[in-house]
């Protein structure tokens, strides 16, 4: 079981994603913008960190770059989850450094499946 | 022909006609009241955008709360219902197990192939008890011979005490008192075994008719026991057969749970893919709302004010109705608006993609 963090300023994403996740057995914090998520990030350590990108206040793409600045989430999969296709986007959102781009609507078989593989195996 | 709505610059001087004065002005009048009325119903048409946004965001999460309720107890229900067809322990370290239904068919069907054995075991002991007999009805057979032999052994020895006297009378010779005596006492002798011989044979008589009532006992009940066994082990393999399509039923069932269970799954990912829909179709109507409508109204009140201060700096080249009306409207509030976002395209790429 793992710790998800998941961002998302529509709580209708917010909890489909958890549903879904949970679902799995994984166990859920929801944050609704940037500054929460980073909030919650230093208060305690999340296996997956899960973001929309475009969010009132700071993007997902900007909430990477700060997440990756954080000692403990140097190395912690990062997905970007997002109704943006663009190559440019994504290159935005890899030089920040997500682990990968989901674009929305998201199946659910096909989330818990990257879950799976970027997830540590234990 | 294209025009800039932000160019400030002067029009080229121009002669203009009376008549063509008139109509100019009556544009301009029109221009104006429509610019404004236009600026106004896009300004409404933003602010009910905006709250259709947040009405379907509202009524999306709490279909999504009432659904994700509805899957919790369907998934509890399930959760039990599969638990009592299966072998599963009703609860994480709980005390007490119970018997699963397929468990309890092969517990029943287990316990009466014990009874039913049972039974045939009780039946085969009767009559091993009542070959036991036999062979005790031919032992007493056997004493009864033998009191036979003994009464008549005892019959010879009164006898020949008799014959003694007889003869040792007739020959008349010394003191016969002594050995009358002695014959006496071995006829009482004699009469005792008889009687001896008699009471035995009344004991067996006796035993005989007990153990032959006994026998006759054991013999039905044996009887009874066996044909009881018989139509129970017929009632038992009638009631496998049921039982192991009772099992085989329950086996069917739990593949349409199973199965079931995978539609679900299937129907769930689609109301979750569905419900994403709401936030994608927020999103793409607050782009509509920001690009389109916010664009328009900016430009339309940029032309809308360029106008209006034309007019109010020239008011000789309007009637004085118009201009009255724009003076009047110049405390009227008017809706800011922010610069349009910069637009998000189309392009459809691969959905996932890890890095």
């Amino acid at each position: 079981m793992a710790n998800i963090l998941i961002i998302d300023d529509s709580m209708t994403m917010r909890q489909m994603v958890n549903f879904t996740i949970s679902a799995a057995g994984h166990k859920v914090t929801e944050a609704a913008n940037a500054d929460e998520a980073l909030q919650s990030a230093q208060s305690q350590r999340f296996d997956l960190v899960i973001s929309d990108v475009n969010m009132p206040g700071r993007s997902g793409i900007e909430l990477v770059a700060e997440l990756r600045k954080l000692p403990d989430y140097k190395f912690t999969p990062i997905l970007l989850l997002t109704t943006e296709s663009q190559p440019e986007m994504k290159n935005k959102g890899r030089a920040a450094g997500a682990t990968g781009w989901i674009v929305k609507p998201f199946d659910p078989d096909a989330l818990l499946s990257v879950l799976r593989k970027v997830l540590p195996a234990n | 022909m294209d025009f800039d709505v932000t160019d400030t610059t002067p029009p080229p001087a121009a002669v203009v006609s009376a008549g063509n004065l008139v109509a100019l002005q009556l544009l301009v009048a029109q221009w104006l009241e429509a610019s404004r009325q236009a600026g106004d119903g896009i300004s409404s048409a933003g602010r009910e955008l905006h709250e259709v946004n947040q009405q379907s965001e509202a009524a999306a999460v709490n279909i999504g709360n009432s659904f994700r309720s509805i899957m919790d107890k369907t998934g509890h229900q399930m959760e039990s219902a599969v638990r009592l067809l299966r072998s599963d322990s009703p609860a994480e370290g709980g005390g007490s197990s119970w018997l699963s239904l397929p468990d309890f068919i092969k517990a029943y069907e287990y316990q009466l192939d014990e009874v039913t054995k049972r039974m045939m075991d009780f039946s085969q002991a009767s009559q091993e008890m009542s070959k036991h007999q036999d062979v005790v009805r031919q032992h007493s057979v056997s004493i009864d011979e033998m009191l036979d032999e003994l009464r008549a052994m005892a019959a010879r020895i009164r006898k020949l005490a008799l014959d003694s006297t007889v003869a040792y009378s007739e020959q008349g010779n010394g003191d016969s008192r002594w050995f009358i005596e002695i014959a006496d006492r071995i006829r009482e002798t004699s009469n005792t075994a008889h009687e001896l011989t008699r009471r035995i044979r009344d004991g067996l008589e006796n035993i005989r008719a007990v153990m032959g009532n006994t026998y006759e006992e054991l013999d039905k009940s044996s009887g009874r026991v066996r044909l009881a066994a018989v139509q129970a082990k017929v009632d038992v393999s009638q009631l496998n057969i049921t039982t192991l399509e009772k099992a085989r039923e329950v086996t069917r069932t739990l593949e349409g749970v199973n199965s079931l269970g995978e539609e679900i799954r299937r129907e769930i990912n689609s109301i979750i893919v569905g419900m994403q829909y709401q936030d994608i179709t927020q999103q793409r109507l607050e782009h509509i709302r920001k690009l389109v409508l916010e664009s328009a109204s900016a430009s339309l009140a940029g032309a809308y004010e360029r106008t209006r201060h034309e007019v109010l700096n020239n008011p000789e080249l309007m009637p004085v109705d118009v201009v009255q009306r724009l003076v009047e409207s110049r405390n009227r509030n008017k809706d800011g608006v922010a610069a349009a976002p910069a637009g998000r395209g189309a392009t459809q790429s691969v959905d996932i993609e890890l890095f």
